[in-house]
């Protein structure tokens, strides 16, 4: 029933979204999932229970938090765990302000989606020109990000403390750039340019000292980069400014 | 650690992150946004996109304005602090020389898989030749 869900919604997302996007979606998810896989062998290796390293993911599902929360459970500090984790995830509440239209407007589709909002369905559904398309790539991304992400945890648990470090494939290297060159076509714009230049020289220089989560909601303040109008409109008869760094290409 | 313990780390967490996510797209829907319908900032280029703006006054339509931006800054932020930070230090040359390469692979206009591939190859190239 789940599968049949999901082919379905990929057919639909194929022709809505065009083989490009669903490619990139794909990259991202495989990426995602190796991480995954690092997540869960970190996890045991510490020593948490498989059923509640599982649980983080199934329940959680951010990334980031569970590898925080992860590792100071196993130093003993669950207070510190639940507040660095929420702190470090208060990023998707201004995600959902700017992207609430892609989860589309039934209340079963906004109270699934929200499980699903994290940085990469929130990016990839900001890299599309339309609503529809919007939301076609919000919950693809979604979706196989869901399950792979179960997925690559559970082998994770699997083989252990063996392939405990993502960085040994450069995998450490691979998230920030794919986030990066989601939003390349906001940087090729003033506005955008000054707006995400501004934000990641302040969450850079504040975390190196403020804890980890805060930095980021720091680099809001980037916003005041914007300006007072924005940018000067392109003539009306040139053509529409292309949205992704993929469409753009032949 | 006891098993309740960790029962309601998990809840807590998971709850409040589920909190803020649908809180923000709540959120949203009382925004009285112009760009309600299209809220990328690419089409605030357009031509009659920023006339709607201009028309409609006071703080919504200022946040309107400015929650395109929003992403791209949180986004920018992200990726700024994932790329040369590690638990509060610098994260080696090794990672943000690999995100560059991507980020250059993808200003050339190379395919999205391509740019992200190159960025770890660079990145895991650099730290077996010894580079932090």
């Amino acid at each position: 029933m789940r599968s049949v869900f999901i082919i379905s919604n990929m057919r639909t997302a194929w022709r809505t979204l065009g083989a490009r996007v669903v490619r990139d979606i794909m990259t991202v998810a495989v990426a995602c999932c190796f991480v995954g896989v690092s997540y869960g062998a970190i996890a045991v290796a510490s020593g948490i229970p498989t059923w509640a390293v599982v649980a983080f993911s199934v329940f959680v599902f951010a990334g980031g938090s569970q590898f925080l929360a992860v590792s100071l459970v196993a130093a003993g500090s669950p207070v510190t765990a639940v507040l660095g984790g929420l702190l470090l995830n208060a990023r998707h509440l201004p995600f959902g302000l700017t992207i609430a239209d892609a989860l589309g407007t039934t209340w079963p589709r906004r109270l699934i989606g929200s499980h699903l909002l994290i940085d990469e369905s929130a990016a990839f559904a900001l890299a599309q020109p339309d609503t529809p398309r919007r939301r076609a790539a919000y919950w693809l991304t979604g979706i196989t990000l869901f399950v792979l992400w179960q997925a690559g945890t559970l082998v994770g648990v699997a083989v252990g403390s063996n392939i405990a470090d993502p960085s040994s494939f450069g995998l450490d290297a691979a998230f920030p750039a794919a986030l990066l060159l989601l939003i390349l076509p906001r940087l090729r714009e003033a506005a955008g340019l000054r707006v995400a230049t501004t934000a990641a020289a302040i969450a850079v220089v504040t975390a190196l000292f403020l804890p980890a989560g805060l930095p980021v909601l720091l680099g809001l303040l980037g916003l005041v980069a914007v300006g007072r109008r924005p940018d000067q409109p392109p003539p009306a008869s040139s053509p529409p400014t292309p949205v992704t760094a993929t469409e753009a290409k032949p | 650690m006891s098993s309740h313990t960790l029962i309601v780390v998990i809840a807590l967490l998971a709850l409040g992150t589920y909190g803020l996510r649908l809180g923000g797209v709540l959120l949203a829907r009382r925004i009285p946004a112009p760009a309600a319908t299209d809220t990328s900032p690419a089409p605030a280029g357009d031509g009659d996109a920023p006339t709607d703006r201009g028309s409609t006054t006071g703080v919504g339509a200022r946040v309107a304005r400015l929650l395109p931006y929003a992403a791209v800054a949180l986004l920018a932020a992200l990726a700024g602090t994932a790329a040369v930070i590690e638990s509060g230090e610098f994260a080696g040359y090794a990672r943000p020389a690999g995100v560059v390469a991507g980020l250059v692979a993808g200003l050339l206009r190379a395919p999205f898989a391509v740019a992200v591939v190159l960025a770890a190859a660079v990145a895991a190239g650099l730290r077996l030749l010894g580079v932090p």
